[in-house]
């Protein structure tokens, strides 16, 4: 079965067409979630907003082949809503769990000091990937999702696999540079610290 | 930002490098590649630094994705779902909750979450003086009374909360779907509590909880402090 034929039969109200198609994007949607939510924003509630936006408007689809960037366009839609709601819950919750990592941190191996340390530089690499353009921002997480190649991206975006594939390309050097830079600073502020 | 994309003098040494740290270079890709590094070694330190950099953001990906993995899609809100369905996938509270026959106060405006206020429970009554149960609803008020009566019911919340609404196709009404929360005591013996911790991979784990006596009790009008 295509999948034009399980976005019919799920906004008919099928669960199990609704439930293979969720199955089969979810890991992407996230990525997507990731580039466009604001820095405090939490990709698990973001994620339950997906899921219900997708299961109450799949109906409203009016071409079953469009679902990738209709899928897409609820996630940009759910990551920029959000605001200083969630912000303020957010704070509310770490008044309770102090030690809720950042997200994107993970809570894997905190415990032991290489643990702490992978952590700390995947925290400095979301926040260098948060300074990318959002569109190249978009471009560079959506290829490292599983089994997302330059076509399935332009599927999802509706831009051009040479489009795409030039937005990946400059946001890892931007990437890179930035790295660099953030590298130097902290460089610079070690050195120019007190002994 | 413009979905145009105006060429950048790098932009054929950036795809190409690209193309290489992903896997996808072609053979021309390599012969290309072959003589930029002739002209310029510093590209083998710069694709060594991306490789590292597309490493470190597959894995921030992939965390998000193994979290999209543990989000199931609500499929009892869809609008077609049959009402069953949506009763079943509810999932929240026993069979008997949801066939109960309640006397509601709601009003077209309510969207789900919002509470739902019950009203008399007198129409309930009926059944039970008789011992015979004919509705849900009886059934319903004759676990309540005989909980109350062991210990094991403490009674009803007076407000439930709306999960959906969908207007009947004739008109005639709203099919409202909502959940009522009962409060029940039950006293755990030891040997059969227990706590959910998560092991240092941050899995969540079930182990036996240790309960600890309670030594200083607080006034016995107060409820009881759960202690482990």
């Amino acid at each position: 079965m295509d999948e034009s034929d399980l976005v019919r039969r799920a906004a008919a109200g099928d669960p199990r067409a609704a439930e293979l198609i969720w199955k089969t994007h979810r890991r992407w949607i996230a990525a997507v979630l990731l580039a466009h939510k604001p820095r405090q924003a939490d990709v698990e509630d973001l994620l339950q907003e997906v899921a219900l936006a997708v299961v109450q408007k799949i109906n409203q689809l009016d071409d079953p082949a469009a679902l990738k960037p209709w899928l897409r366009m609820i996630a940009v839609n759910a990551a920029r809503a959000t605001g200083r709601k969630q912000t303020r819950r957010k704070g509310l919750l770490r008044l309770v769990r102090p030690n809720v990592p950042e997200e994107g941190e993970g809570t894997s191996d905190l415990t032991t000091d290489a643990g702490r340390q992978r952590q700390e530089r995947a925290r400095q690499l979301g926040s260098l990937i948060e300074q990318l353009p959002d569109a190249y921002r978009e471009c560079v997480l959506l290829r490292c999702a599983r089994g997302m190649s330059h076509k399935q991206i332009s599927e999802v975006t509706g831009l051009p696999e040479t489009t795409i594939e030039t937005r990946i390309a400059r946001g890892r050097r931007m990437l890179r540079e930035l790295a660099e830079t953030s590298q130097h600073t902290r460089g610079d502020r070690l050195a120019g610290s007190p002994s | 930002m413009n979905d145009q994309l105006h060429p950048e003098p790098n932009d054929r040494r950036d795809v190409l490098i690209g193309r290489i740290i992903d896997g996808e270079a072609t053979g021309q890709d390599w012969a290309e590649f072959r003589q930029l590094a002739g002209d310029d070694e510093s590209v083998f330190a710069e694709i060594a630094e991306l490789q590292d950099l597309r490493k470190r953001t597959i894995d921030i990906v992939e965390q998000v994705g193994d979290l999209a993995d543990t989000i199931e899609l609500p499929v009892h809100m869809h609008p077609k779902a049959s009402p069953a369905h949506r009763l079943r996938t509810a999932g929240v509270w026993g069979g008997w909750a949801v066939a109960a026959m309640v006397a509601v106060a709601w009003s077209i405006g309510l969207r789900p979450g919002d509470p739902l206020i019950f009203g008399s429970h007198e129409g309930q009554q009926a059944g039970i003086g008789s011992g015979v149960i004919n509705t849900a609803g009886d059934a319903l008020q004759k676990y309540l009374d005989l909980g109350k009566k062991s210990g094991s019911v403490i009674g009803e919340m007076p407000s439930g909360i709306i999960l959906d609404k969908q207007p009947l196709a004739d008109g005639s009404g709203v099919e409202t779907t909502y959940l009522r929360c009962i409060i029940e005591r039950i006293v755990v013996r030891d040997g059969d509590v227990f706590q959910q911790v998560e092991n240092d991979a941050g899995q969540a784990r079930i182990i036996p909880a240790k309960i600890t006596p309670v030594s200083n009790p607080a006034s016995p009008s107060a409820p009881e402090p759960l202690a482990w």
